[in-house]
């Protein structure tokens, strides 16, 4: 078992710093060289293009959920695709998955994707992505 | 003809198929015809009882066919199981014999209900079903096989006292009967798990199943004296069982279902009252009677003293009943009161014999006289238009002269009157118990003989004065009967008939002079049930016993006699001076009330309470769902309050689990 | 051995719940096309024969040993296919083929595809979780039938009751799910494996009555979780508010599945499974006869009394449900006392023949009531019934049937199932025998208690006048749904040996 050493991390930091370092610097350029004119318009909070005029707890089309969850569903697949992609077919010392298992892992994947195929093939049919 | 195999499953199969046959063609087919299936049925049966009977006279040992396995796993064998030993052939004889004459008997009195067909074919699919299952309570060889036949008792008899549902009161009767004695049940089937654990646990290595009649009874009788333990645990059996017995034969403190069963059509009455459902709780003490032997005597004290406390309240009660079919309901209690009381009485080898011989025999007796006096007052009742209170009829010696004839002799039977068969069964019954006052709780067999002594007068009396007030004086006839009175058909009279010679004649010929009852019992159940270890019963007779119970019995007729035809208004001025006993009789005994105060009102109380917390809770959730509601103007309340007190709920139920669990590790 | 070919082995166990998963699929992008509720309902029957036949094909050939236990002993097999998983695939395809008919006519020809798709997954779900060896599958199987259920529950009804049902369903559901969840976190703590063989073993392996006070925290949340899906109380809060508000087959489908699912999880997570291999050992659930004593005794009294008050009769037989889970909990808390010594009637193996007695009487019912109602005039309280033995006396009859089950009455297998829970608390041997016998006449009065409520229904049948024509045409599907329910209830209360046997296979002694 290896002890805990924290040194090992430092790229995670310098990624950090480097994060943290671009939107500061970005933020007080657009604040230095920008121009900035006060028009009432600016002046409103910004809601994501809603209107901020009237009370808060107003009615959402329920499209917009069944969009974003369309969406969040392919950002999951995204997220399950990503780190297979990039584990599965290593070799030698890195390996992470017996070489045999390559094989079925790959057709369970394939079975995931099919599934959201026909998730997605569902929802089109149902009339999802007519707005009205 | 038949080998005994063939036999002991035809004699329930056949009504089941008569019920099954009019259940379903009945309605649309048989019509009119319904009865047949059911009558030919059980006569069949009879007459196949009657070849038991014959074999079983011939056979050493009881007669023993396993059909086939029920249920098997394990060390838990139990097969559906039919036996035929002299207990058995005895019940069947009675059952299918007067159901035979009860059956016929229905065919004039429901004439009425042939117009409504549905209610007609219905009526006798459930006397067949009810057939059915008494002759598998009484052929099963375990318990099991014995409890199915039970509860299909028990069903059967609801659907028949619910017959004429329309009226509210039937329906709550056939309910009442249904659920109390089912409680009765709860304790029965508690004692014949409880014996079959206590078997398997005594026996480890057995594949024997302890709730057979040949194991259990051959583990009992081998009980030692001084083995306590054994004997308590029979002691706790048999009250379980006696629970069951109590229940389905209306003795204290379950009876009250019974009177209430009048409001099933007459026949019922008579099959319910006389040759089966009561009966079941007799024979099952009966054929326990080794458990209850090998039980502390204070359990078969318990089983006398329920017996005759329930023989003497029941016939105070039914001194003052106005409805002559109330009268014969709460002889009956009484009646078989008298039968647990002889049971009861089995405390030592020598009784046993003596006891379950006086107790059948009178069962036996009973199921004809009582039989028949339901019949005939069926017949009455049929011919006044279907009016049975006392006191809007009368002097119908002249209107019904068969009828009159019949339900003399079925009264005269029941009174004790010498000679008859009710004389000679009451007589062995008080025998036995003053053979009783001999051994262990003399004293207490004392006290129950002497009330068995005085129930026998008062049995006497009010039977003679529901004859009396029904059949003499002067002639009054109800309305309801219309212009012309008349005797009822020949398909009601012959069934009377047959029933009333039975009463008359079938008790002197059986048993007192020439022992063919004891015998039978004896030699071929008691012997192999008890292994050998009962004593024969002395033959001969207790003169001055029968001269004192004869006595008491023509008392009892003559004060009837004195009291409503010679001077008919001194039962009026004797209610009169002794109005508060009067009373008390005439509610009998404020039982009912009494029952309602103490347990129908604690049910209902608890049921009140609960719904009452449940209001508690809702108004605290509706608290808990205001309180957002109140915040609205900042949250606007997404959830019904009713989810989060759920999630309490859950969340305190495994607080609870949880600490507990962690105090036990604790300590 | 090569990891492909076990890899393989494992998915050939889970086959014919991977055709009902794939069909599912299909199923809901076909809707789509055709929307005909004959035609779905149908090939869903077609696709639950397909997947039984995939089940026997093993056994075609090779009769079935009657060893069989875990076809493959190995540890970190996720799956297996033992005799109890066996037992409850057949029960499961049974019942959705119930379901299936049951439901025939009471969806719209527009969701039919998607009901019975729905319907398909919780089926493969409750297979699964049957054979499931490992605490991961086992959450995954038993999310597969809940979040079909939620699905359903929403499709079917939408009115204003039915969308508050839906929603505490779902809720409490999901909160319950988190519990059973932190059970099996500590668990995977304690014993550092999912395998649910693995982890066992190691508990096993710890003294006896030492076990680590973590392991009964885990034991709790696990019978917590598990406690909603077969409505213990003090979990079973939803039950009479959901049953009322939705559907009668979404009811029927609630009383039934989840218990299933949820009992066969009990008996493998607490340890009440020794199918030859693994005598009974001291694991989780022998440490707390006691937490189910009380749960049982809890469940079964508060379900009859609260029956008792209630006109309702989706009302009634969600707490007729709650009570009968009492009972079958008396079989979990007599499970380890039992195994000891060797009982004819063995604890688990009396909870798995109940939930069969069970799942046939109740679905049966609530089939019944389904039969009986239309959009119209539903059949809602007790006097909806009355004088049904009159317009319909065969369904009367088989309602009667299923009624006289639930009070237990001999020849049904009502009856058998409280025989041989009943005496299972008989036979504990004598330091705990005065406990049990408590329980066993506790439960022996609440069975009298219960006759009450089940006979007002059947008199309302049969002794009571219409209050209202009841001219609902016949279906064959519905009857034939009431009639294998019947068929069901009769034959186990006639015969119950076959199915006994094969209860005390699946569980061992």
């Amino acid at each position: 078992m290896q002890s805990f050493d924290l040194a090992t991390y430092y790229p995670i930091f310098i990624f950090l710093v480097f994060v943290l370092g671009f939107a500061v610097t970005a933020m007080a350029m657009a604040h230095l060289v920008g121009p900035a004119r006060k028009t009432p318009v600016k002046q409103m909070p910004y809601e994501s293009g809603m209107d901020p005029v009237g009370d808060a707890r107003q009615h959402f089309d329920v499209k917009f959920y069944l969009i974003a969850i369309l969406f969040l569903v392919f950002d999951v697949e995204l997220l399950f695709l990503y780190p297979w992609a990039a584990m599965a077919y290593r070799e030698g010392n890195e390996a992470l998955l017996p070489a045999e298992l390559r094989g079925p892992v790959f057709v369970v994947v394939l079975v995931f994707l099919a599934t959201l195929a026909i998730g997605y093939v569902y929802a089109w049919r149902k009339g999802v992505f007519q707005w009205r | 003809m038949f080998d005994i195999r063939t036999l002991l499953v035809l004699i329930p199969v056949l009504p089941l198929l008569a019920a099954a046959v009019t259940g379903f063609f009945g309605p649309r087919f048989l019509r009119k015809n319904s009865h047949w299936p059911c009558i030919v049925a059980v006569a069949s049966s009879c007459v196949l009882a009657f070849l038991v009977l014959g074999k079983v006279a011939h056979a050493e040992a009881p007669l023993i066919e396993r059909y086939y396995t029920w249920m098997q796993t394990g060390s838990l064998d139990i097969g559906l199981t039919l036996r035929a030993d002299g207990l058995t052939a005895l019940m069947l004889i009675t059952i299918t014999f007067v159901g035979s004459w009860i059956a016929i008997f229905a065919v004039g009195y429901m004439s009425h209900e042939r117009e409504h067909e549905a209610g007609y074919a219905r009526f006798f699919a459930a006397v067949a079903l009810f057939v059915f299952s008494m002759t598998l309570l009484v052929l099963g060889d375990n318990y099991l096989v014995m409890f199915a036949g039970w509860e299909g008792v028990g069903l059967c008899s609801y659907l028949l006292i619910g017959f004429w549902f329309q009226k509210p009161s039937a329906a709550a009767a056939a309910r009442k009967a249904f659920l109390v004695t089912r409680l009765g049940d709860a304790g029965m089937m508690l004692g014949i798990l409880l014996l079959w654990a206590g078997y398997q646990y005594a026996h480890p290595q057995t594949t024997a199943s302890g709730i057979n009649f040949e194991t259990a009874f051959t583990w009992a009788s081998s009980t030692l004296p001084d083995d306590t333990d054994t004997q308590l645990f029979f002691g706790t059996v048999a009250l379980l069982l006696l629970c069951g017995a109590v229940g389905k034969s209306a003795q204290i403190p379950l009876y009250v279902w019974l009177p209430d069963a009048m409001e099933g059509p007459t026949p019922v009455s008579a099959l319910i009252h006389a040759a089966t459902m009561v009966t079941a709780g007799v024979y099952l003490v009966a054929r326990s009677m080794p458990i209850f032997h090998a039980a502390p005597p204070a359990v078969l004290l318990t089983v006398a003293s329920i017996g005759a406390a329930t023989a003497l309240l029941a016939a105070l009660i039914a001194l003052t009943q106005h409805d002559l079919k109330r009268v014969l309901a709460y002889s009956t209690i009484s009646q078989i009161g008298y039968m647990f009381l002889a049971l009861g009485c089995a405390t030592t080898d020598g009784l046993v014999l003596l006891a379950v011989t006086a107790a059948i025999f009178h069962l036996f007796t009973h199921a004809f006289f009582k039989a028949l006096l339901f019949l005939s007052a069926g017949s009455v009742m049929h011919a006044m238009g279907n009016v049975i209170d006392m006191r809007r009829f009368s002097g119908l010696r002249t209107v019904l002269p068969t009828t009159h004839w019949t339900f003399l002799c079925g009264a005269a039977a029941l009174a004790g009157v010498p000679l008859l068969s009710g004389f000679w069964s009451k007589d062995e019954i008080l025998g036995a118990a003053l053979e009783a006052s001999h051994h262990a709780y003399g004293n207490v067999y004392m006290v129950l003989f002497i009330s068995g002594l005085v129930t026998a007068g008062l049995t006497a009396f009010y039977t003679f004065r529901a004859y009396f007030l029904t059949f003499w004086g002067e002639v009054k006839v109800p309305p309801e009967a219309g212009h012309h009175v008349h005797e009822s058909p020949p398909v009601m009279t012959v069934p009377l008939m047959v029933l009333a010679v039975g009463a008359v004649g079938l008790g002197i010929v059986v048993q007192p002079f020439t022992h063919w009852f004891g015998h039978l019992l004896e030699h071929h159940w008691l012997n192999s049930s008890f292994g050998g270890t009962i004593q024969p019963a002395p033959h001969g007779f207790n003169i001055p016993l029968m001269a004192g119970s004869s006595l008491f019995a023509l008392g009892g007729v003559g004060l009837a006699w004195l009291m409503y035809v010679r001077s008919p208004a001194l039962p009026g001025k004797l209610a009169g001076t002794m109005q508060g006993l009067y009373q008390l009789s005439l509610n009998k005994f404020h039982v009912d009330e009494l029952y309602y105060v103490f347990f129908v009102g604690p049910a209902t109380l608890f049921a009140g309470i609960c719904q009452a917390i449940d209001f508690l809770v809702d108004s605290v959730v509706d608290l808990v769902g205001q309180l957002p509601g109140l915040l609205g103007k900042l949250v606007r309340p997404i959830q019904n309050g009713l989810v989060q007190f759920y999630a309490l709920a859950m969340i305190l139920g495994l607080t609870v689990f949880l600490s507990a669990l962690v105090l036990r590790m604790a300590k | 051995m090569n990891p492909t070919v076990e890899l393989a082995n494992v998915y050939l166990l889970a086959l014919p719940e991977i055709v009902l998963t794939l069909s599912a699929c299909l199923l809901f992008l076909a809707g789509t096309f055709r929307q005909n509720r004959h035609f779905w309902a149908m090939k869903s029957l077609g696709i639950l024969g397909a997947a039984a036949f995939i089940l026997a094909l093993p056994f075609y050939r090779q009769p079935v040993d009657p060893l069989f236990a875990l076809q493959a002993p190995n540890m970190v097999q996720p799956i297996v296919l033992d005799r109890l998983a066996l037992l409850l695939k057949i029960v499961a395809l049974i019942g959705g083929a119930v379901l299936v008919l049951f439901s025939w006519n009471e969806v719209s020809d527009d969701l039919a595809a998607e009901y019975h798709a729905c319907l398909l997954v919780i089926i493969a779900g409750v297979g699964l979780s049957a054979m499931a060896n490992d605490l991961i599958i086992l959450f995954l199987a038993l999310e597969m039938i809940s979040i079909p259920t939620y699905v359903i529950l929403y499709l079917q009804k939408t009115d204003l009751g039915a969308r508050e049902a839906a929603a505490k369903y779902f809720l409490l559901s999901v909160f319950s799910t988190g519990l059973l969840l932190f059970g099996f976190s500590y668990l995977y703590g304690l014993c550092g494996t999912t395998n649910i063989t693995a982890l066992l073993d190691g508990l096993r392996s710890t003294d006896a009555g030492r076990l680590p006070l973590i392991a009964l925290v885990a034991l709790v949340m696990v019978v917590a979780g598990l406690g909603f899906k077969i409505t213990a109380v003090p979990f079973h809060f939803y039950a009479p508010d959901v049953y009322q508000g939705t559907s009668l087959t979404s009811a029927a489908l609630l009383a039934f599945v989840p218990k299933v699912a949820g009992f066969a999880a009990l008996l493998r997570v607490l340890d009440f499974v020794w199918p030859g291999n693994r005598p009974p050992g001291v694991a989780l659930g022998t440490q707390a006869p006691i937490l189910f004593w009380i749960l049982a005794a809890m469940t079964m009294t508060v379900g009859n009394v609260l029956a008792l008050l209630q006109d309702n009769l989706k009302r009634i037989l969600a707490y007729s449900s709650v009570a009968h889970a009492g009972y079958m909990l008396i079989g979990l808390a007599t499970a380890p006392e039992l195994a000891h010594q060797a009982a004819a009637v063995g604890g688990g193996q009396a909870v798995v023949f109940y939930l069969v007695s069970y799942g046939a009487m109740t679905v049966g019912a609530f089939a019944v009531l389904a039969y009986l109602s239309t959009p119209q005039a539903p059949i809602e309280t007790v006097d909806d019934l009355a004088g049904v033995s009159r317009s319909h006396p065969a369904v009367a009859l088989m309602m009667a049937i299923f009624l006289f089950s639930l009070i237990g009455m001999p020849l049904t297998a009502g009856f058998a199932g409280k025989f041989f829970l009943f005496l299972g608390a008989l036979e504990v041997r004598p330091e705990q025998a005065v406990l049990f016998r408590c329980l066993a006449l506790i439960a022996a009065l609440n069975a009298a208690a219960g006759a009450w409520y089940y006979l007002r229904i059947i008199a309302a049948m049969y002794l009571r006048t219409p209050l209202r024509a009841i001219d609902k045409p016949a279906t064959w599907p519905g009857l034939a749904a009431i009639a294998v329910c019947a068929a069901i209830t009769v034959a186990l209360g006639v015969y119950p040996t076959p199915l006994l046997q094969a209860a005390k296979a699946a569980v061992g002694q």
